[in-house]
């Protein structure tokens, strides 16, 4: 079923998933670069397509395929991590996000933390950079550019509250945070958006950042070309520092929110590259389709309600370990996820920050035991339980397999279903239910803290505080390096252990190439596909 | 004359006075605003005091009536009010995708007028099992839902037989040729449905003119068979036929919605369902603006067409 | 100067005249029984409806029972529709999601059958002010984009398929109010609603007593398209993902939206509930169409065509000899309709003889088979008629055996009709002017001034000397007699050598009446025209014709020269026509009418038709057919006793 609502992204501040259709999953897509469909050119704005010319050859056309409603804006201080695409072609961000996870220069050069404490952050500008407009790169425009986003109340801006930027020098940026922030380089990469540049003629006319760009990137948006909410296109930046990385004459992203046209768009050579969905998988191997797709998303349920002040079992770790034993998380995910889902009773996947491989079967399923904690806890007989549950990344799918599961230890959920994706929001973050169906992203650590557990979090709505978590936290915002993962390890074990959740299974969301284009590999740390490394295959 | 240009006139205004008020009275009926929905889609959760203030800037802190003088003060200079959510100018917008919209009805009225009536006529003429027949077949593309129609349309002509593009649309000035092409499927998928209308009420038409008495009559001073249908009983079986194109392209309107999402095409049905969505009032309000001036407009058409076909009507 | 009134048959083939016998209940049922296609309709809508309410005790498994070891399986042994993405059981789910959406769609039939229905019978019954606001607001609520009504509808109450079904009755409703109310107006002013008013009936009792019952054919018809496109409207939104979310149970609606979404994986999953909502809204369409038919009493399709040269079987010719003079030759006609699956015979045994340049009249009551006879020669018989048996010679061809395809040299050419009602004759869309060169056009090859000069010339032959105002004018902008006259000008388009007038001044008024006889006279000396004047008028054939024929229930009774017609009736029922004529009965006696009534063509007696009701009659009569027979040279008679008459006189 399609969701009127797929504007409506869940956006912890952590990764974004918009709100398309049950049963899809999305992730910030990455929007490469494919061969297009050279009619297109002939002036006027052509949305169309014809079979693909000059497909996958070097200085041809990328065309990209992106399955969730257009933006809204292309403002990169406003616009979530969903349409990192959008900006990525356009804006250079500071600090360059790799497939495999590391990171590399972008407009800055280096960059390293001064003192201890994880508070000072200074950056290198690369020099001799210089905007479409012509007008150079310089640490000023940083700074600039760092307090709009600030102030623009966009998805990540918290995340520079109280953050100081100064401009110690014509290619140094200097940002000294209010709180040790620890993966401030992460934040600054083009996935997170916020790390994109804005010319100062941009951000002197901030209307305009809606429909046009004003990045460094190695494309612009041309304007004459794009049909808003259809299809953008971009061209080359004649003033890009790295000529030879923009591989493509042209590069357009047209919006196909329906699965079977974007796989059918494929099939017929109209689109390179795409994000696709899960129900599609199958039919996209079997077109002969490259489907890459890395576990990015864990599906489950939060049991918010751990102080019990709405459903008062849920004060008891036993209850909630309980829960946890008496999911058949196997069976879900091959019912529902086949090909892409992993059952896991961890909330990071594999290669992600803080994994830990023990912890993905710390609770396999046992009735027994389950019934045994539930009786240890008072509730021999079970108890109902109230969740919300909206209607994207299979969330309510997931809802009535437990509803089934859990009936036989004698919970049961009332499930409350909300299409609209707002209304779901609303009541799940503003504690209207004990429970939740949830969908999250793979973050670091410590970005996760604000968003998933720490009381002011979204995700929190009960404000659940823990002095053993909050101590873990303030350590990890200090640390670095193998301590900091061995912190983020810690505080992963610590909430399976407590079982504030019941993770179900992972999920990855796929991303189709036709044979014409490689370079669509992603990693753990980086699921998302990067625009800039997909090039002509052969 | 003079007189009646100005009744139409004054009836097209109150009707679109009537529908905007309307659609602006639902539309702030429903749960949620065009704030909230800016606010989550920017950041998970947000503040008492920012949502005010997003109310203040988009302007909905207003009660409903001073909102809905404001957007009518607007229409009066010109201007349908700017989209909530990009700041472009609602009218900009919706041209733009007036174009792949009207494309596309149009088209459709088009085809299944032309096939639709001669289905009806063929289906009147030889009638009994033929007639049946084509009451059940055009009942069927009626029945089938569309967006599997057009999946099953993609597959066979877009995939294995790559004559049409599965996905999008190409404006005319793009060429006749990729222009037609691209809307091609889009329109089939349509016609399905259009055509049991349209060939249904010709059918019956026809027929009940061919039982009237002037038909025997005519056949009777030796006029030939393909005289009598083709030109006096169409010409007066036109104007129920006539009546259903315009219900036709009416009802297409929102008809369209399903096609542009299956097919991508950046069209005012997809434009619709976005903005109520998201309660982008002004988007929502120019929508119902637009369509109801093309329902003024085909009313117009099929009024003027009554006029042409029915010398009664003409006279007075 | 008439003959009785009109018998209680109608013409085969045509249309029930209003007031007639009233569609009710139970013979709709029963004619709708007779399609297989209705039935079928039906009994699929019967069991659907029984196995959704049925669905706790039929269904095989619960709805909502998971099975997730068996996710997305095709049709098996263990679930006869496979099982969707949780492994629960289509059928249930299908059976049990009847429910939500036959509940649905009743609702919504309530609210629009109940909203249309009400409207509809003030505006058309109570009238004026009332009548203006109501249609106003059909109007406009017909104007609203439904799209955007629904959306709206549908964000204020999200994934509730009541709200949007009663929505769509709301926005739907004026269609149904259209239809009733056209009917309503057009039932209030037909004159049995009057003479009920007069009668007492209140307003109430009229209504439902008589308007109604005339109102559940069209309303029957929109009913089940409404119900059609409601389930339709379902099916759309649920793909939109607007419809009642699974959690709260199956429906039609979300299950196609789940199909539409593992179309990729599993395109079985469609089947079910796409093609029970196929069949469901094929089935209301059909039975819809099915009702419709019925009610309106047409059959369906057109006149078929005339099957060339079918042998049927002919009688042998009796009779004389035909003249030869004799322009055209009737012999034996026999002409049989199929009505209700029944072949009955209208018109038996019907003989004349017609001489160039003569008129011969055709006399006798309403639904004596006199039209029928006379469109039999043109090949012109209404859908359902055919000849059986007999011949008609015309220029040496018969044109009872005649192909379609050959009357197109005969019809204008050589024989021309021209029609009781003058002004449904001619086309109304199109200037007479029009209708003119056409019809010359198509019997002489001429260019369009020729064309329209002859035009000119044939209206100047029928006394309309103004060409110029006449030639432009469309048929409604005519008199009456100038109606008749165009026709006639219209049939003389081609230099017929025969014209046949049928029934040409019935509707007219008596002083236009006779405008038209003299010109009938004038042509037909000045062109030598012969001309077949069918009537029901003695002082219209005493005027016109030289001999005429008297039928009575589809047979030839009689067959003599006016003059001895009027003089001595060789044949029981003239004689008592002319009885009963008021003109020739003395002043201050009753009237002397026959007594009974004219048997309708399937209750004709075995013997003579006229057996009941004849003073002469004896057993023999009702032996067997009565032929006919020559009493005196130049006439002919079917009466066995002709010579008595001779002697009571």
């Amino acid at each position: 079923m399609r969701s009127l609502h797929r504007v409506a992204a869940l956006c912890s501040q952590g990764r974004c998933v918009i709100a398309r259709r049950p049963g899809v999953l999305n992730p910030a897509a990455a929007v490469a670069a494919a061969t297009s469909l050279a009619l297109a050119a002939c002036g006027g704005q052509a949305t169309g397509s014809a079979p693909a010319a000059g497909s996958g050859k070097p200085g041809g056309v990328l065309t990209v395929g992106f399955s969730v409603q257009a933006p809204a804006t292309l403002d990169p201080a406003k616009a979530p991590q969903n349409y990192a695409w959008f900006e990525e072609l356009a804006y250079e961000p500071l600090i360059v996000q790799r497939s495999d996870g590391s990171l590399a220069p972008g407009l800055a050069t280096s960059w390293s933390y001064t003192g201890t404490g994880n508070k000072i952050f200074v950056l290198h500008l690369r020099p001799g950079v210089k905007f479409p407009d012509g007008s150079p790169l310089t640490a000023q425009d940083v700074t600039a550019d760092l307090r709009y986003v600030t102030t623009a109340a966009g998805q990540m801006s918290a995340f520079f509250a109280g953050d100081t930027f100064a401009a110690t020098g014509p290619l140094t940026v200097t940002i000294t945070t209010a709180k040790p922030n620890p993966d401030f380089p992460q934040i600054l990469t083009q996935d997170d958006v916020i790390g994109d540049v804005i010319s100062e003629k941009g951000l002197s006319s901030p209307s305009l950042l809606g429909t046009r760009t004003f990045g460094a990137g190695p494309y612009m948006l041309d304007p004459s070309q794009t049909v808003a909410g259809s299809q953008y296109t971009y061209m080359p930046n004649p003033n890009y520092y790295n000529k030879p990385a923009a591989r493509w004459k042209k590069v357009i992203i047209k919006v196909i929110t329906d699965p079977q046209s974007m796989l059918n768009a494929l099939k017929t050579g109209q689109v390179d590259v795409a994000n696709g969905d899960p129900t599609t998988i199958a039919a996209a191997r079997q077109a002969g389709l490259t489907v890459t797709s890395t576990p990015d998303l864990w599906v489950g349920v939060t049991l918010a309600d751990r102080g019990g002040g709405m459903a008062k079992p849920l004060a008891n770790v036993q209850v909630r370990q309980a829960l946890n034993y008496a999911t058949s998380r196997a069976a879900i995910s091959s019912a529902l996820f086949p090909g892409t889902g992993t059952p896991t009773s961890q909330l990071i996947v594999p290669g992600g920050y803080g994994y830990e491989a023990a912890l993905t079967n710390a609770y396999p399923y046992d009735i027994g035991k389950a019934r045994q904690l539930l009786a240890a806890a008072g509730y021999p007989r079970g108890f109902p339980l109230r969740i919300v549950t909206g209607e994207y990344g299979g969330m309510n799918l997931v809802a009535q397999a437990l509803a089934q599961q859990w009936q036989k230890v004698g919970v049961s959920l009332q499930v409350t279903d909300y299409a609209n994706s707002n209304q779901y929001f609303a009541a799940a973050f503003g504690a209207k239910f004990p429970s939740f169906m949830t969908v999250f992203g793979q973050i670091p650590t410590w970005v996760e803290g604000p968003s998933l557990f720490l009381p002011p979090a979204s995700f929190n709505p009960f404000r659940t505080s823990s002095a053993a978590l909050a101590a873990l936290y303030q350590q990890e915002a200090l640390s670095s390096g193998e301590q900091q993962a061995r912190l983020d390890q810690q505080i992963e074990a610590y909430l399976v252990g407590q079982a504030w959740f019941v993770p179900v299974a992972t999920i990855g969301l796929p991303y189709y190439a036709t044979k014409a284009v490689t370079g669509t590999t992603t990693s753990a740390r980086a699921p998302l596909l990067e625009l800039d490394e997909v090039r002509p295959a052969g | 004359m003079f007189r009646q240009v100005a009744r139409w006139l004054a009836s097209s205004v109150i009707l679109l006075f009537l529908i905007t008020a309307l659609t602006f009275v639902l539309a702030s009926m429903a749960p949620g605003d065009a704030a909230k929905a800016i606010l989550s889609s920017q950041s998970g959760s947000y503040t008492a005091q920012q949502y005010q203030q997003t109310r203040r800037a988009l302007g909905i802190d207003q009660p409903l009536p001073v909102q809905y003088w404001h957007w009518l003060d607007g229409v009066l200079h010109g201007s349908l009010g700017t989209d909530l959510f990009s700041s472009q100018p609602v009218t900009q917008e919706l041209n733009a995708r007036l174009g792949p919209s009207l494309s596309i009805i149009l088209a459709t009225v088009i085809v299944s007028g032309v096939v639709g009536v001669s289905l009806g006529i063929v289906s009147a003429l030889r009638g009994g099992a033929l007639g049946r027949l084509v009451d059940v077949v055009s009942l069927a593309g009626l029945a089938l839902p569309n967006f599997w129609l057009a999946l099953v349309l993609v597959e066979l002509l877009a995939v294995k037989v790559q004559v049409f593009p599965a996905t999008g649309y190409v404006p005319l000035g793009a060429g006749p040729g990729p222009w037609l092409r691209s809307i091609a499927l889009p329109v089939l998928t349509l016609s399905a449905g259009a055509v049991a209308f349209v060939a249904k009420q010709t059918r019956d038409s026809v027929s009940e003119v061919m039982s009237r008495e002037f038909v025997v009559m005519l056949r009777a001073r030796g006029l030939s068979r393909r005289s009598v249908v083709l030109k006096h009983a169409l010409r007066n079986a036109a104007i129920p036929v006539v009546t259903v194109v315009g219900l036709l392209l009416v009802s297409l309107l929102g008809g369209t919605v399903l096609i542009e999402d299956v097919f991508s095409i950046p069209g005012l049905g997809q434009q619709a369902v976005t903005a109520a969505g998201s309660h982008d009032l002004p988007v929502i309000e120019g929508v119902a603006f637009y369509f109801t001036v093309i329902v003024v407009l085909a009313n117009l058409l099929v009024d003027l067409s009554y006029r042409l076909l029915n010398p009664r009507v003409r006279g007075s | 100067m008439t003959l009785a009134a009109s018998s209680a048959t109608t013409a085969p083939g045509q249309e029930l005249p209003p007031g007639g016998v009233p569609a009710g209940r139970a013979r709709i049922l029963r004619e709708l029984a007779r399609g297989p296609l209705a039935v079928a309709s039906a009994a699929y809508l019967a069991t659907v409806v029984v196995l959704a309410i049925g669905a706790s005790g039929l269904a095989p498994d619960a709805p909502a029972t998971q099975d997730l070891a068996h996710v997305l399986s095709g049709p098996g042994a263990a679930h006869w529709l496979g099982t969707d993405r949780l492994g629960r059981d289509v059928l249930s789910r299908l059976m049990f999601g009847g429910r939500v959406t036959l509940l649905g769609v009743a609702e919504a039939l309530v609210v629009f059958a109940g909203l249309g229905l009400t409207l509809g019978l003030v505006a058309g019954f109570v009238g004026g002010w009332a009548d203006r606001v109501i249609a106003r607001f059909g109007d406009l609520v017909l104007a609203m984009p439904g799209i955007i009504v629904l959306l709206m509808v549908l964000s204020v109450f999200p994934g509730d398929e009541l709200a949007t079904m009663i929505a769509l009755a709301l926005i739907s409703c004026p269609t149904l109010l259209r239809v009733v109310r056209g009917s309503t107006l057009a039932i209030r002013g037909e004159l049995y609603i009057t003479a009920a008013r007069l009668s007492g009936l209140t307003s109430l009792r009229i209504m439902r007593r008589h308007v109604l019952p005339r109102l559940v054919g069209p309303v029957t018809v929109q009913l089940s398209l409404f119900a059609a496109a409601a389930v339709l409207v379902q099916s759309a939104l649920s793909f939109l993902g607007l419809s009642t979310p699974e959690t709260q149970g199956p429906s039609w609606g979300n299950m196609v939206g789940e199909a539409s979404d593992v179309i990729s994986q599993d395109p079985w999953l469609l089947v079910p509930a796409g093609g029970t909502i196929v069949l469901t809204v094929m089935a209301l369409g059909l039975l819809g169409d099915a009702v419709r038919d019925v009610t309106a009493g047409r059959h369906l399709g057109p006149p078929p065509r005339r099957r060339d040269a079918g042998p049927a079987r002919r009688a042998p010719v009796r009779g004389p000899a035909a003249p030869a003079t004799s322009l055209l030759s009737v012999r034996g006609l026999t002409i049989a309709f199929t009505m209700a699956r029944r072949e009955v015979t209208v018109v038996r045994d019907v003989s004349f003889d017609v001489a160039r340049g003569e008129a011969l009249g055709i006399v006798g009551e309403s639904g004596c088979g006199k039209s029928v006879t006379t469109r039999a020669l043109l090949g012109l018989l209404p859908g359902g008629g055919r000849v059986t048996a007999g011949s008609a010679l015309f220029g040496g061809r018969d044109l009872a055996a005649m192909a379609e395809r050959d009357f197109s040299r005969i019809r204008g050419n050589m024989i021309a009709l021209i029609s009781q009602e003058p002004m449904s004759g001619l086309d109304p869309s199109f200037r007479v002017g029009s209708q003119l060169t056409e019809v010359v056009r198509r019997h002489n090859a001429v260019s369009a001034r020729q064309a329209r000069a002859r035009a000119a010339e044939l209206l100047a032959m029928v006394n309309l000397p103004e060409p110029g105002e006449v030639l432009p004018a469309y048929p409604h902008e005519l008199s009456g007699g100038m109606a008749q006259r165009v026709s006639i000008a219209l049939a003389l388009a081609g230099n017929p050598r025969l014209l046949i007038a049928d029934e040409p001044t019935t509707s007219l008024d008596v002083t236009v009446q006779a405008g038209i006889l003299a010109l009938l006279r004038e042509l037909r000396e000045r062109l030598g025209m012969a001309i077949i004047l069918v009537t029901h008028d003695w002082g219209v054939l005493a005027d016109l014709c030289d001999r005429a024929v008297v039928m009575y229930a589809g047979e030839v009774v009689e067959l003599a020269s006016v003059e001895d017609i009027y003089r001595s009736p060789r044949h029981p029922y003239t004689e008592g026509l002319l009885a009963a004529n008021p003109r020739l009965a003395p002043v201050g006696d009753v009237l002397p009418a026959i007594p009974g009534t004219v048997p309708p063509p399937s209750a004709w007696p075995a013997g003579c038709h006229f057996q009941p009701r004849c003073s002469y009659a004896t057993d023999h009569c009702g032996a067997g057919p009565i032929a006919l027979t020559a009493p005196d040279p130049g006439r002919l008679t079917r009466c066995i006793h002709s010579d008595k008459m001779v002697a009571a006189r």
